[in-house]
């Protein structure tokens, strides 16, 4: 099948830049349940981390620790810079236009000309011209998540944590918004952690792959994808990182990744 | 007297369902608001002008408006026990001094009144920034 010509890109991790976000020894806690389990990781600056897993298994938990929004009952984490998150859905306030919602992310900006400047800016780059004082129940639920990743990437966060952003939509949808995201981070380029069960997403966007297993969530399996992104859904190494990632959860047989080393 | 107890009588009425639509109202805000409002700097003040208030603007419009024809209902009650003038009192004053003809037209004029008050606060759930309240 040419497979193992395939697989030495396919191997463990290997010292990125600078990490910007770190995770040590991070254990968590619900009562008696055991959620993560001695999880350790270091995203580098500009790095595309991608964490999949069974559902259920401590994904969001995961995130929410990365963001803050939870504690880790043992392990430290370390954030160098400021964040911003993108949630699967209805994470815009109704109550406020498309410019709006993207002026949020521009609060630091005080002069009024150079607010309306960058709104403009963000508008024309999630194409959504005309679309300005229309309110998000107004809107498709591709152009809502179009508008939180406007106002995510607005302003001057440095890391982008994607909670599942593309789950709620149709499978075109989502396959538009995967080379959309992939455009607005080659303009704008973020540490990205993404978490999603959407294998074939993980594989297409991430540079590096993390395979958590059932829960207590450890990490199985890192990978990392070196074709440079953007890249398409059936190129060679998305695929083959999709046959792995697949057996790794146990839904494809091993024969689908012979040939693959361990 | 007579006003200072129609008022209390009315406060006593509509004070708790606001009170408790209120309250439910807030504990059914999405918690993704609050961490976004956080994430965007939006606290203390901000956070409640900019973000409790409006997400619960809906169904506080449609608390007001039932709680008006609830306040109503009582001030004209309250007139026809205890009044000396207002709308509840002239219905009695009719009643007792066997004027069919004012007391109907009186009548009409309450049920008006009611419809009005309701019709204006209606117009509340025309504005854009609760429409999404009502179109779910």
């Amino acid at each position: 099948m040419g497979v193992s010509a395939l697989t030495p890109a396919l191997d463990k991790a290997e010292p990125m830049s600078r990490p910007n976000l770190t995770l040590t020894n991070v254990s968590r806690w619900f009562g008696a349940v055991e959620v993560l389990r001695d999880i350790s990781l270091a995203i580098g600056d500009g790095e595309f981390v991608a964490l999949v897993g069974p559902s259920g298994c401590g994904k969001t938990t995961l995130l929410n620790i990365l963001s803050g929004d939870d504690q880790p009952s043992s392990g430290s984490v370390d954030r160098q810079s400021r964040m911003r998150m993108v949630y699967q859905q209805d994470g815009l306030f109704p109550w406020q236009t498309v410019v709006e919602n993207i002026a949020l992310g521009l609060r630091h900006l005080i002069d009024p000309a150079e607010l309306q400047s960058q709104i403009g800016q963000m508008v024309r780059l999630i194409q959504l011209e005309g679309f300005e004082d229309h309110y998000p129940h107004q809107l498709s639920g591709g152009m809502r998540q179009r508008v939180e990743l406007a106002r995510a990437l607005a302003g001057k966060s440095d890391i982008l944590l994607l909670d599942e952003p593309f789950s709620s939509l149709d499978y075109l949808t989502r396959l538009r918004l995967r080379h959309e995201l992939a455009r607005l981070l080659h303009e704008r380029p973020r540490t990205v952690v993404l978490v999603t069960h959407d294998i074939e997403e993980a594989a297409q966007l991430a540079d590096r792959v993390i395979v958590l297993t059932e829960r207590p969530a450890q990490i199985r399996r890192e990978l990392r994808i070196r074709t440079p992104r953007p890249r398409d859904l059936t190129q060679p190494e998305v695929v083959q990182a999709t046959r792995v990632i697949l057996a790794e959860l146990g839904i494809e047989t091993e024969d689908a990744i012979v040939g693959e080393s361990q | 007297m007579g006003d200072a107890a129609t008022i209390f009588l009315i406060f006593l009425a509509v004070y708790f369902p606001v009170a408790l639509a209120t309250i439910a109202a807030v504990g059914s805000i999405p918690a993704v608001y609050f961490r976004v409002a956080r994430a965007y700097g939006l606290t203390g003040v901000e956070g409640l002008s900019k973000v409790t208030l409006p997400a619960i603007m809906p169904q506080i419009i449609t608390t007001l408006r039932v709680t008006a024809g609830l306040a109503w209902l009582i001030d004209v009650a309250a007139e026809m026990v205890a009044g000396r003038d207002g709308l509840g009192f002239a219905v009695m004053d009719s009643r007792n001094g066997l004027r069919t003809d004012l007391l109907i037209v009186q009548m009409i004029v309450i049920g008006l009144i009611g419809v009005t008050m309701d019709r204006v606060l209606m117009r509340l759930t025309r504005i854009p920034s609760v429409q999404w309240g009502y179109q779910r």
